[in-house]
């Protein structure tokens, strides 16, 4: 379960992009972080794997609070899926790429090989295995670059705009992957009908701040609330 | 110049497909393509610089192993042609200042500053051909797994790796900077004007390190501590006898011909 408390995050230039965020995720819970741009959702996903830089408040996953000490035990109980896929992909090959964090995280090879085929297999793209990441369309390398963190098996997913960049089709095919994954899953998007149809809970944010949470159909059902929150 | 750009990235790019392919060679454990290649450079260049004709049976090794790995051979002419300058420079030198006559060819006197230049640009065809053929048939991961097997300090081999991702996400950003640039610069037929480079060169440095940044946080959310061990080089497994077969094939005969006179 990840809980954050009063979590204040000042960038050097002074400017606060999160304001006392208190939230939570629980195991296997769905939620949908939205808000206007500039209101802090990136910067929240950031914080909680430890790369923003925190002046208050805590964030602790399974009851491990993240510190310089804890961050690296964070990072492999939660996975995150960043807006850019091309950020994310950086080796020649998907199989490898793929292959990266379980190696990191010390693997044998057998079950390294297990976690990528694993992994592709779960978003239906083992096909794309052998294939160069330079030459997959936007919607196959969002779905590598989900792959590569599954591989790590995290407990929970964050992901930063899953659905910016992609076609209808992608985007219905991402909609249904994240609706089949175990996993607690948390994402940053403007995409209103995506936090509707696939989550069940959504906690608005605005200047930093969260200004209310609840059920999808509550708070996306109220127009003049959305506006009024600059959506 | 965004077509140079273009043109640069997608050399980049060229290179890292023919390290994809499926050939022999490409299948052949990576640190005896390396160590072939070392040794190779290493007996090319401990010639002489008088020793051309002893030099020549070293052009077997690409008329060989080219066709083998599928390697086109204008691809790697092309690079081999931007190394050729350098050595062309290095070489002219010793045409006006080595003035002795070694023979005569025809009723030309070849001096020997002459002779020494041909074998300065042989040396650089061959060495930097071993070099293309290694990186075209071993993928940047594997050499740098390797370099780390042959104990080649950590933190250099780390910053090849990483130089090398750099330059792609440079490249790319460069172009997309162009693109933006000449599109809204009507009459401009090429590069950017003198008054603008300052800001262009300073976006583009502040936009690459973004970028960098990012690549880099998305590695180290994936465990990546700096150290590469872990992530790169394991893959290989044992040397088999095809590997031991190439070592072998490859290097006896490039030592033998150096110590046959």
């Amino acid at each position: 379960m990840l809980v954050i408390k009063d979590l204040t995050v000042v960038y050097p230039d002074g400017t606060k992009a999160l304001d006392g965020v208190d939230m939570s995720v629980g195991p296997n819970e769905r939620v949908a972080l939205i808000g206007a741009n500039g209101a802090g959702k990136s910067t929240l996903l950031s914080a909680i794997m430890g790369l923003a830089p925190t002046s208050g408040g805590s964030i602790t996953m399974d009851g491990l609070v993240l510190s310089k000490s804890t961050e690296a035990e964070v990072r492999r109980k939660i996975g995150i899926v960043f807006q850019n896929p091309d950020d994310q992909l950086f080796m020649t090959r998907i199989r490898d790429d793929v292959a990266f964090g379980p190696r990191n995280c010390g693997l044998p090879r057998e079950e390294i090989e297990a976690r990528v085929d694993g992994a592709l297999g779960k978003l239906r793209i083992l096909h794309l295995k052998d294939r160069a990441s330079g030459r997959l369309s936007g919607g196959e390398k969002r779905l590598a670059a989900i792959a590569g963190v599954l591989a790590m098996n995290p407990g929970m997913l964050l992901l930063d705009e899953p659905s910016s960049f992609l076609d209808p089709k992608a985007r219905r095919n991402l909609i249904q992957i994240l609706s089949s994954l175990p996993q607690a899953v948390l994402i940053a998007t403007h995409d209103l009908d995506l936090a509707s149809r696939s989550f069940s809970r959504v906690v608005v944010l605005q200047n930093g701040r969260v200004r209310v949470e609840g059920p999808p159909d509550d708070i996306l059902s109220d127009e003049k609330k959305l506006e009024e929150y600059g959506l | 110049m965004t077509a140079d750009f273009r043109h640069a990235a997608a050399g980049l790019r060229a290179l890292e497909n023919l390290s994809e392919k499926n050939t022999v060679i490409h299948q052949l454990h990576s640190f005896v393509k390396l160590t072939a290649a070392v040794v190779y450079v290493a007996v090319v260049i401990s010639f002489g610089r008088y020793e051309v004709s002893r030099l020549l049976p070293y052009f077997f090794y690409p008329a060989i192993l080219m066709p083998i790995s599928e390697t086109p051979f204008r691809q790697m002419f092309y690079r081999l042609s931007m190394a050729l300058p350098f050595a062309l420079f290095g070489g002219l030198a010793n045409i006006f200042f080595d003035r002795p006559p070694m023979f005569f060819f025809g009723g030309i006197v070849i001096t020997a500053g002459a002779v020494s230049f041909v074998s300065i640009l042989i040396k650089t065809v061959l060495s930097v051909w071993a070099v293309l053929f290694l990186v075209s048939t071993t993928t940047i991961w594997d050499l740098c797994g390797q370099l780390i097997r042959l104990r080649v300090p950590r933190l250099l081999v780390l910053q090849l790796s990483l130089t090398y991702r750099y330059i792609s996400s440079l490249m790319e950003e460069a172009c997309a900077m162009y693109h933006a640039y000449i599109l809204r610069s009507p009459g401009m037929k090429k590069g950017v004007r003198i008054t603008d480079m300052g800001q262009f060169v300073g976006s583009l440095l502040l936009r690459s390190f973004d970028r960098a940044w990012n690549v880099y946080a998305a590695m180290k959310c994936r465990g990546f501590d700096g150290s590469f061990s872990a992530s790169i080089g394991d893959k290989e497994g044992k040397l088999k006898f095809s590997d031991w077969l190439y070592l072998f094939s490859a290097c006896v005969p490039a030592v033998l011909l150096r110590c046959w006179s």
